[in-house]
């Protein structure tokens, strides 16, 4: 899929700006022109009417005919040529009609219309102005409107030329925005190139302009959160980095020592079987850590669906059977949950509560799972009866690495994340995890999930 | 030499005691502080090889313990932890050296040697008596110029005493430092090496205290 540039923001200001400035300067001045148009055909018609006043003034009737006592028309000069000839090269001329429409004086291309009609109007090109006289005579007024048009012609090519004039001129405008709109950005980006993992800087909204402190806000956002997922991956990478130390000098002292000469077929073996459970300690911790990273990153592919908790704690129990016996420990279920959550996720939940429990207790000792539904919610509860928690172990137990003694990492070769998994697969499907333990009296933890 | 292991990972335990074993010197494993403590306590080791994530007692404890009831055996720390803050307060607390975990095998030896060659005031490798001079780190002793053929044994008896050449050595010190916990001794195996030493190096070589122990001089 291509995507079209979208090309330069001031390119396209500028342009905009220029386009806009020009349509501006066109739309006042037409508005002016036409202004100045009907100003201009108001005052023709205003000489026009007077002057066909004066005329019908000199119509006088002379037992019973009309008499007209003009001759030179001061205002008027006498049009040339034949009456009803076309006067397209007169400048102005004048007719008098009788009530019968006959021309008594003067000249005009047609009678006028005796009809009512507009006393103004214009007619071929001409401004006529049309007044009564006596016995209904009519005194007709023409003047030409090509010197008003050509006037206004000239005002609209200055128009034209001002409009252009106006869109050159606010090209600079672009420019200058161009200036301002780089510097804004070039500030912004500076600032942001500063911004490395590990330094609290961000980018200052209040110093920034108006326009692009959402730009701020969004790049510091975008920062923040990559920052935390760098967090993550900074603390995954410096627990696995910590915790595979001992493993991997186990690994290297031994083969350095296994290399260091000719052995006998026994030591080779022992001291592959020391790589050997080295190796699978470190699989199993970098799984763990991974497993741990990916949930926190909410990374984990994740469905929801029906999950019957008792079928899968039977099934996880009669798995840990084996490390049941190897410490004399009784595993006991009752009740019955049905959780809204990933099965896969919950079966390594259920996994890490009763292997927990299954080592930290004494031999012959119990683990009892319970499942109930309450308030529409799953709940699952595994206790021991270990040797407890101290008060003040207890609010650490779901952290990384924490074991209430050290030693028991070595010895166990848990990985130390067992219950910061499943705190985080809870948290994951929106439940709770609880621990309740007192020094001599067991440990229970317990669960709740969304229910089914 | 006699060398105290405390780690509580049994692998890494084993696999130190035999790579410091086959470098000469007699090695303990302790599995965890307390243990570690007490051992350290009974003045038979030269050397505490100390892991500090340990249960029941904290390598740095262990190390205070130590100082404070003025123990002066050389202590060289095991740590997972590569801050400098870590390693200055460390060394601070009276430990004499640490490698970071994963370290070479090869230097944790050489590390170990030169903390007992400092600890007994031999700054040299090679120790010169008389026409015999004895090379530490290569387990090597000439007489005269000439390579001798000494066994390991033998050459932890010659070590010791050189190490702490002008003071009379028990024979009860010898063999304490010479063997570890679980290594069978014998009443006069100390007579047998001390003279296989006198025949390949010269009788004079090692002197004889009666009722005291023995002294190179």
């Amino acid at each position: 899929m291509s995507v079209r540039r979208r090309g330069s923001l001031v390119r396209r200001l500028s342009v905009g700006a220029s386009l806009w400035v020009s349509a501006l300067v066109l739309v006042v001045g037409s508005a002016a022109v036409f202004q100045y148009w009907r100003t201009s055909v108001r005052a023709i018609d205003a000489r026009l009417t007077e002057e066909a006043r004066a005329l019908a003034a000199r119509i006088t009737v002379v037992n019973g005919l009309l008499e007209i006592d003009i001759d030179t028309p001061a205002a008027v000069p006498p049009a040339a040529g034949p009456a009803g000839a076309p006067l397209t090269d007169a400048v102005r001329y004048y007719g008098i009609y009788d009530a019968t429409g006959r021309l008594l004086d003067g000249r005009a291309p047609a009678p006028p219309r005796l009809a009512p009609g507009p006393a103004n109007a214009t007619r071929d090109g001409f401004r006529v102005a049309r007044v009564a006289g006596p016995r209904d005579s009519v005194v007709v007024v023409g003047e030409s409107l090509a010197p008003a048009y050509a006037d206004v012609r000239r005002l609209l090519l200055s128009l034209l030329i001002a409009s252009a004039a106006g869109a050159a001129l606010a090209l600079p405008v672009g420019v200058w925005l161009r200036r301002q709109l780089a510097r804004s950005i070039r500030q912004i980006g500076e600032t942001a190139r500063a911004l490395a993992p590990g330094q609290p800087t961000r980018i200052d909204p209040a110093r920034v302009d108006e326009e692009l402190v959402a730009v701020a806000r969004a790049l510091n956002d975008a920062f923040d959160r990559l920052e935390q997922a760098l967090a993550r991956e900074r603390q995954l990478t410096s627990d696995a980095s910590h915790e595979l130390r001992t493993p991997v000098t186990a690994l290297v002292t031994e083969t350095q020592w296994a290399l260091g000469r000719e052995r006998t077929a026994e030591e080779y073996r022992r001291s592959l079987e020391v790589c050997a459970r080295q190796g699978q300690r470190m699989k199993a911790l970098v799984e763990s850590l991974l497993t741990l990273a990916r949930l926190e990153a909410g990374a984990l592919p994740s469905r929801r669906e029906p999950v019957a908790l008792r079928a899968l704690a039977d099934e996880t129990a009669s798995e840990l059977r084996p490390l049941a016996d190897r410490h004399e420990v009784r595993v006991a279920l009752d009740g019955e949950a049905a959780a809204l959550a990933d099965p896969v996720q919950i079966r390594i939940l259920l996994s890490n509560l009763l292997s927990n429990a299954i080592r930290y207790n004494h031999p012959g000792g119990e683990v009892v799972v319970r499942l109930d539904q309450e308030n529409g919610r799953a709940r699952v509860s595994v206790s021991d009866t270990g040797p407890g928690l101290a008060p003040d172990a207890v609010p650490h137990v779901f952290e990384r690495f924490w074991r209430a003694d050290p030693s028991r990492a070595a010895r166990d070769g848990g990985s130390g994340l067992g219950l910061a998994i499943s705190k985080a697969i809870v948290d994951a499907h929106g439940g709770s995890i609880a621990c309740d333990s007192h020094p001599g009296e067991g440990a229970t933890f317990t669960v709740t999930l969304p229910g089914a | 030499m006699r060398v105290l292991i405390v780690e509580d990972e049994p692998d890494l335990a084993s696999a130190l005691q035999r790579l410091l074993e086959e470098a000469g010197f007699s090695a303990d494993v302790a599995g965890d502080g307390e243990t570690g403590l007490t051992l350290a306590l009974e003045d038979t080791y030269d050397l505490l090889v100390l892991d500090l994530m340990l249960p029941r007692l904290p390598g740095e404890k262990v190390v205070t313990e130590l100082r404070r009831r003025g123990r002066d055996l050389p202590v060289l720390v095991l740590t997972a932890r590569d801050l400098v803050s870590d390693r200055v307060r460390l060394l601070d607390t009276g430990a004499d050296d640490y490698v970071i975990k994963p370290f070479e095998p090869e230097e944790l030896v050489s590390r170990c040697r030169a903390l007992v060659r400092r600890a007994s005031g031999q700054p040299s490798p090679t120790l010169t008596l008389g026409d015999v001079t004895v090379d530490l780190a290569r387990r090597e002793v000439r007489r005269g110029g000439e390579p001798v053929a000494v066994t390991p044994r033998e050459f932890r008896v010659l070590e010791y005493l050189a190490l702490n050449r002008g003071r009379v050595v028990s024979r009860e010190e010898l063999l304490s430092r010479l063997y570890g916990e679980n290594e069978e001794t014998w009443s006069n195996v100390l007579e047998v090496y001390v003279a296989a030493l006198r025949r390949k190096l010269g009788a004079g070589i090692i002197a004889t205290r009666r009722g005291h122990g023995y002294l190179v001089e």
